[in-house]
């Protein structure tokens, strides 16, 4: 069943492209996340979420390809 | 597990547009929620959308951020970056595959019986290049004498937002009908033409064009809920090769920018445990099967 070895060992893929081995938590994901939180954060405090709600809650001519 | 993901989508298309009272108000959801970014490509200007598109509301503050500096307001686009980062972090192209109506939309034209044919692999970057220009670049700089830009992508590309927005946007409002020109009628037949791809071709939209799903294809190394793939198991059949509705030769390149994550390859075609599903490293499924010996 485990005969046929994979081969392709290639830094973009060794990510997840694991032998048998234990299961080990990754921190990048949580990293990346909480940069993006910051970034959120940061949006928040300059008052952004105001302004998307402005824009989306009205009808985007352009977007609809009329405007 | 295609089911589920099918009723996965189908559920977050109605969410996402739980608007329903459109047909007698004529007019858009106007409530707090659209403070909120959707997850997938969902025109806002859809007439049941309840949450904004993160592509429309990131190109709408670029191009008027001059606008807004000259009000002493700081709109950079944090807030929409940073709801797309997270989301792209946690599950990267996940979303295309299990929370994009627009994706839904190509998945069930797909089903029509026609003769199938690949989406050219050159064509995957140019959707990079969508992202880059059109939602990003072009906004931003591209502005008329009073500073400001307008929303390139939705306003000359987006056939989501013809096909959600436009259309019936133009059903409910006749005024508008009157308004009506080529940047229309240009992205009608944009619209027809990836629908049309979309009968022969899978996904042709999110492969070739999607800025959404470029976005969240840069996360594919680095997201939390990912595919893994055990080599000791894999037998190099192939199998995963032929179900895999985005073209990716898993067993070849697990981290590929076009998987979805849609499970059809752990689910429905490897036979020997090869792939599982992992949330930060640990894993949470696949089949399981008598653990092979080691083979390094």
């Amino acid at each position: 069943m485990s005969g046929g070895k994979a081969t392709g060992t290639g830094a973009g893929t060794r990510s997840t492209r694991v032998p048998a081995q234990k299961a080990r938590v990754r921190l990048a994901p949580f990293l990346v996340i909480l940069f993006f939180v910051a970034l959120f954060s940061i949006g928040v405090a300059l008052e952004e979420p105001g302004r998307v709600l402005e824009q989306a809650v009205s009808i985007c001519l352009s977007c609809i390809g009329i405007g | 597990m295609e089911i589920l993901r099918s009723w996965v989508q189908v559920l977050v298309a109605l969410v996402t547009n739980g608007y329903w009272a459109f047909p007698f108000t004529r007019a858009l959801y106007q409530g707090p929620l659209k403070v909120l970014c959707s997850p997938g490509l969902n025109c806002y200007s859809c007439p049941a959308a309840v949450t904004a598109c993160p592509i429309g509301a990131l190109q709408q503050l670029l191009a008027g951020v001059r606008g807004t500096m000259a009000a002493g307001q700081h709109f950079y686009g944090f807030y929409v970056v940073g709801s797309m980062g997270i989301l792209g972090a946690a599950f990267g192209r996940m979303i295309c595959g299990w929370a994009c109506p627009f994706g839904l939309i190509q998945e069930v034209l797909h089903k029509i019986p026609s003769v199938k044919l690949p989406v050219p692999g050159v064509l995957r970057h140019a959707k990079y290049g969508f992202l880059l220009f059109f939602v990003l670049l072009l906004p931003l700089f591209a502005v008329d004498r009073f500073g400001f830009g307008t929303v390139w992508f939705c306003k000359y590309v987006c056939p989501a937002g013809t096909l959600e927005a436009g259309i019936p946007m133009l059903l409910l409002q006749p005024e508008l009908r009157k308004s009506i020109g080529l940047l229309f009628w240009s992205k009608f037949v944009i619209m027809i033409f990836y629908l049309g791809w979309s009968v022969f071709s899978s996904r042709p939209f999110c492969r070739t064009t999607c800025p959404l799903g470029a976005f969240y294809s840069l996360f594919n190394r680095f997201k939390l809920v990912r595919l893994r793939l055990h080599e000791d198991r894999c037998t190099q059949c192939q199998a995963c090769h032929h179900v895999c509705p985005m073209g990716v030769k898993f067993n070849e390149n697990p981290d590929d920018r076009e998987c979805i994550t849609c499970l059809a390859c752990m689910s429905k075609a490897c036979q020997y445990g090869a792939i599982s599903l992992e949330i930060g490293g640990i894993p949470l499924s696949g089949k399981t099967i008598s653990a092979p010996q080691e083979v390094r």
